[in-house]
């Protein structure tokens, strides 16, 4: 009893003397938070992944070139031989968005165009880690397998976020300024405490537009047309879910994010 | 093991010296022995300015997309921490002069919550150690007020949240003061590691 007494004066004693070093803040998981993450979703994972076949394709043209042609393309001194054969290094030095997070790029051709049924290159970028990109360090493998005309499939992972995905082209030919297909998308993170969250385009393939800008010398950009789906798992059972809605209507695109939370108020 | 039971040693060896250094030094300088040979102190001094720097972000590490592994980690609330509680044992080698061995502890606590629930899942719990032999010159000796001058210099060894560490600290006090003969209480203000502010406490002579 007497213990229990000078504990409390102890604890008192604590309560008033100690002092406030940092504020807290509130990290519940919010609709705010369910939306950064599909976006983080879209963003990172789905739309680079799209992204890295065009710049596949690039590199197929770029190597069918003639060496004075190839000059002239704005691939030119980003693309040098590896050391091994039908290896290539694509730098994607600093302009490109996302474009296998902003680094070095290894691929191995196996001596066939891309375009070629059957023929499967596999790229593996590693991230400029002297960079600020918060996914410095993060390595992304990739393999591309030609299914047919303007047809291929795309398996990637990333290793350091625990993210795998396959997507699958069709109809992917030059439009305009750039390319054009459809393709869905299905693929999965796995988070720690038995937290994962599978994702994947709803209602059939989505459209993928790719548009290079006006300066040569710089990657393009990618988007989609269409609707995704994520859902969280905990230890199996659905914990939230985002939907995701990209549209596109007389020449303005935006997205629409739709999610299984509240906005999340913390009471301190 | 070894290397514990060999700071252990060296600390005991350390002290012993100190103690039959101050034996035989302990005089003023009409060679007369000093009234004290010895001080402890105890005290409590604030703001924790370079733990709450080194130690004080409790929070995870947050991004406007974070991935799903740290979205659901949980996450602390404020972080507080206790004041440096300290411990001291001096010895006198002069009228003018001391060394003093303290011992300090900074508490550190955060209630962890689930970022799931909002709920609260624990509390995260931590302390910084420091142990810091501080040189003290004291430039007024009166009979019941001395003001002094202290500049030390030690380690810490910091746990919390999982993670320990260990560090080089460095205390300066320009000015001091005691107030008492055989029983004081002290009151300084200094920065460094062990604080930006002040201390205050009590402390013996004998």
């Amino acid at each position: 009893m007497v213990m229990k007494k000078y504990l409390l004066y102890v604890i008192l004693l604590f309560s008033v003397i100690s002092c406030k070093v940092e504020e807290g803040n509130g990290f519940v998981v919010s609709d705010k938070t369910l939306v950064n993450y599909g976006s983080t979703v879209l963003d990172t994972y789905i739309l680079p992944c799209a992204e890295s076949l065009v710049r596949m394709i690039d590199v197929d043209e770029y190597l069918s070139l003639s060496p004075e042609e190839q000059e002239k393309s704005w691939l030119h001194g980003r693309i040098f031989p590896g050391e091994e054969e039908s290896t290539f290094i694509y730098s994607s030095g600093t302009d490109g968005y996302l474009d296998f997070y902003n680094g070095m790029t290894e691929i191995h051709t196996r001596g066939k165009s891309i375009r070629e049924t059957g023929a499967e290159w596999s790229a593996e970028g590693f991230t400029d880690i002297g960079g600020l990109n918060y996914y410095s360090g993060a390595v992304m493998f990739a393999t591309f397998r030609c299914n047919g005309e303007d047809s291929w499939s795309v398996t990637a992972d990333i290793y350091e976020l625990c993210v795998e995905m396959q997507l699958e082209f069709t109809g992917m030919t030059k439009s305009g300024n750039g390319y054009s297909g459809m393709f869905e998308v299905s693929g999965k993170e796995t988070g720690g405490d038995g937290y994962v969250s599978e994702f994947s385009s709803q209602d059939g393939p989505c459209t993928y537009i790719y548009e290079y800008p006006e300066d040569e010398y710089l990657s393009g950009t990618g988007r989609a047309v269409g609707t995704f789906v994520i859902n969280i798992l905990k230890d199996g059972q659905e914990k939230d879910w985002c939907m995701i809605t990209c549209w596109e209507k007389d020449g303005n695109h935006g997205v629409v994010y739709d999610v299984s939370r509240e906005p999340f108020l913390l009471e301190e | 093991m070894i290397l514990r039971h060999a700071v252990k040693a060296a600390v005991s060896v350390s002290v012993l010296s100190l103690l039959c250094a101050s034996s035989v030094y302990a005089k003023d300088k009409n060679g007369e022995p000093l009234p004290f040979k010895y001080e402890v102190r105890a005290g409590w001094g604030g703001y924790p300015l370079s733990d709450a720097s080194l130690y004080g972000s409790a929070d995870k590490m947050y991004f406007l997309s974070p991935p799903l592994a740290s979205m659901y980690a949980d996450y602390n609330g404020d972080t507080y921490m206790t004041g440096t509680f300290s411990a001291e044992f001096a010895f006198h080698f002069r009228k003018w002069f001391s060394l003093s061995l303290g011992l300090n502890a900074n508490g550190i606590y955060s209630k962890k919550y689930s970022a799931d629930t909002g709920l609260k899942t624990g509390t995260d719990r931590g302390v910084v150690l420091t142990f810091m032999p501080q040189a003290r010159f004291s430039y007024l000796n009166r009979e019941y007020v001395k003001l002094y001058s202290s500049v030390g210099a030690g380690v810490s060894y910091a746990t919390f949240q999982n993670t320990y560490s260990t560090a080089i600290c460095l205390q300066l006090v320009p000015v001091g003061v005691t107030v008492g003969k055989k029983v004081f209480g002290f009151f300084e203000v200094g920065a460094g590691s062990l604080y930006v502010g002040c201390m205050a406490g009590i402390g013996c002579r004998f």
